[in-house]
């Protein structure tokens, strides 16, 4: 898959620690066929799980996804960044 | 006095006011159906005969009644067969709690027997899902449990419990609180905004309602009605809206979709705003959708904010409750004709009527058509009944001649199109409603997959009465065989066995009637039946479900022949 600089999308995903939430989120990745190019996560001593997870694809799709991101039980907060920030 | 994890699930249910869930027992659920044994008088236990039927049944009852329909199942298989209603319930946004049995914690991981990973296998298909593996959580968990189930878009929830977390023992007495999100989501919207849309549907000129399933889930029938009667705006149905608006009413214009009627679909096409609430823009609602309603400027109403914009760009849109948003427009918007907007309906709907409906229900000598059985049944109940349909040409024939007025009547799968959905579920219906006429209508396809059910209607005494348009052919896939696979009739031929032999060994009364002449006094039969009824109808083998928006093409589109 070719990268394209304008496709690129980090988006930003805030989860309450929980078992199973890494599973979830990569579900919906793999659900609506976006690819994960890279993925960082930490868990921080609040109880919550920080994502940093960087795709290719096109900014419809990314805010389709990011709309089911939205309805996870444990998702805190989801934030996109695309070319257009940097 | 101490209480084990088993009892304080029950106890949890009572908190919830659950009195009925329906359930197959298993060895990890077992303590669970110990400590059931002691709250018979309390919780009433629909003993199922496979977990699909428990899971179908409760999705039947929750959307019934607007309750959340609750499940049991055992670990491993038990909780496996269910997953098909999970996900049915999922696509059609119904609340259901299912309690699922799973091995000792200190055996999970192992391949220990009965083993399955539930949680993960039902990820994708649950509004949320949770193994509790200490007793102590099993209230907090079941509070969230159902909180999830109802909250926003309603959907299924599964609560995996541990064997050991059923028999261990509460540190504490029990105590159930309601689960309670830190952060509640209000879903407002500004007077501005209501006031901007009750200004385009003022303006309009060709206005067009869109209700669906949301309608019902919000309670906003009568907003609806009002805002509709007010307005004058013609109201179209989807597959589960339809009984949320009187198909008697004059604004009524009919049914969306694939085999829907022909004014409603062409006229998407036509009209210049829409307004779209609580529905989703399925694929078998808007055919193509390079070409569905491009000239029209499409409010969208939905709770669920991942709908918006989803299939369908939205020119404005309101992220909340049906009630709330209709309640809001109603103040605003003003008493209008459309006069000749609405002539046009009429119009098309006249061609419906004299080629397609007409020919459909004339009786004919030697064979009875389904949409006969079905509007004969509609007449005679006066529109008043509960009708579980199953899925393909009957589900669509139900649809098209029942005559919905009133909700919570059209019990139906649309979203998974789950076969062998409409017995099982029919029966959760009939338990959420006793006092009303609860109509099992399914093909002789469907009703052989979850056929086993019927030992349930007989256990529980449950006066379902149960009409099966029998083709002894799959018929819908048949239909598609024959118009888009060059009459390639491939697999869908039934050798059927001798369905009224089969109710009758169950303990259920039954006929078959083939000859048009006696199907009055059957139907008859079947309504004035005191107990439940199977009647077997032998309907004409070849019949196709019009109108049809053959997959791919355009609303307008759609074919009377």
């Amino acid at each position: 898959m070719t990268k394209r600089s304008d496709d690129m999308h980090i988006i930003n995903i805030v989860t309450r620690n929980s078992l199973r939430v890494l599973q979830r989120i990569s579900g919906l990745f793999s659900r609506y066929s976006v690819n994960i190019d890279q993925m960082s996560i930490f868990s921080g001593h609040d109880g919550l799980s920080y994502f940093s997870v960087i795709v290719y694809s096109d900014d419809h799709s990314v805010q389709k996804l990011t709309n089911q991101l939205h309805k996870i039980v444990e998702v805190c907060d989801v934030r996109i960044l695309n070319h257009k920030h940097f | 006095m101490k209480i084990n994890g088993a009892q304080a699930m029950l106890e949890s249910l009572l908190a919830e006011n659950v009195d009925v869930v329906f359930g197959y027992p298993g060895g990890a659920i077992l303590p669970v159906y110990d400590a059931l044994y002691g709250y018979r008088d309390k919780i009433h236990h629909v003993l199922v005969r496979h977990e699909q039927g428990a899971v179908i049944a409760a999705e039947g009852y929750a959307k019934s009644s607007g309750k959340v329909g609750v499940c049991f199942a055992t670990s491993g298989p038990g909780a496996t067969n269910l997953v098909t209603g999970i996900a049915d319930a999922m696509l059609d946004s119904v609340p259901l709690v299912c309690v699922t049995g799973q091995v000792y914690s200190t055996l999970i991981g192992t391949d220990a027997f009965q083993e399955a990973d539930i949680i993960g296998i039902t990820l994708p298909i649950t509004k949320w899902n949770v193994q509790v593996t200490r007793a102590e959580d099993i209230p907090a968990a079941m509070a969230k449990a159902f909180y999830y189930a109802r909250e926003g878009r309603p959907g299924p929830v599964v609560v995996d419990i541990t064997k050991d977390a059923q028999l261990g023992l509460l540190e504490e007495d029990f105590a159930y609180q309601l689960h309670q999100p830190r952060k509640e989501k209000v879903l407002k919207c500004s007077d501005m905004k209501f006031i901007e849309i009750a200004d385009i549907l003022n303006n309009a000129e060709r206005p067009l309602i869109l209700a669906g399933n949301g309608v019902g889930i919000a309670g906003a029938e009568d907003e609806l009605l009002k805002l509709v009667d007010k307005a004058t705006i013609p109201v179209a149905c989807t597959l589960h809206g339809l009984h949320n608006f009187p198909s008697n009413h004059e604004l009524f214009v009919g049914l969306l979709g694939m085999h829907g009627n022909y004014a409603p679909n062409i006229m998407t096409n036509r009209a210049d705003v829409i307004l779209a609430v609580g529905m989703r823009f399925d694929d078998r609602v808007t055919g193509n959708l390079t070409k569905y309603a491009k000239q029209a400027k499409i409010i969208h109403i939905d709770i669920d904010h991942a709908e918006i914009n989803k299939n369908v760009k939205s020119y404005m849109h309101v992220h909340a409750d049906a009630k709330y948003a209709l309640t809001n427009l109603l103040r605003y918007v003003q008493p209008n004709k459309h006069q000749a907007w609405r002539e046009l309906f009429l119009k098309l709907h006249q061609e419906e009527h004299e080629q397609v409906i007409v020919p459909e229900l004339t009786m004919q000598k030697d064979t009875i058509r389904m949409s006969q059985a079905v509007n004969m049944v509609s007449e005679k109940t006066d529109g008043k009944a509960i009708v579980v349909s199953d899925v393909g040409q009957n589900q669509m024939v139900a649809m098209r001649y029942y005559k919905f007025n009133q909700s919570k009547s059209h019990i139906s799968s649309g979203g998974l199109g789950t076969m062998g959905f409409a017995l099982p579920a029919a029966i959760g219906a009939k338990m959420a409603n006793p006092d009303r006429e609860v109509i099992c209508v399914s093909g002789d396809g469907g009703i052989q997959m979850n056929i086993q059910e019927l030992a349930v209607i007989s256990q529980e005494k449950l006066p379902v009465k149960i009409l099966l348009l029998n083709n002894n052919y799959l018929g819908m896939v048949r239909q598609w065989q024959e118009m888009f696979h060059e009459e390639r009739y491939s697999f869908v031929d039934l050798h059927n066995p001798d369905f009224i032999g089969i109710a009758k060994a169950y303990g259920i009364k039954g006929s078959t009637v083939s000859d048009p002449a006696q199907l009055e006094a059957a139907v008859d039969e079947m309504l004035n039946s005191k107990e439940a009824y199977f009647l077997e109808v032998i309907v004409e083998k070849r019949e196709k479900v019009f109108p049809m928006m053959p997959q791919g093409s355009a609303v307008d589109e759609i074919r009377l022949s």
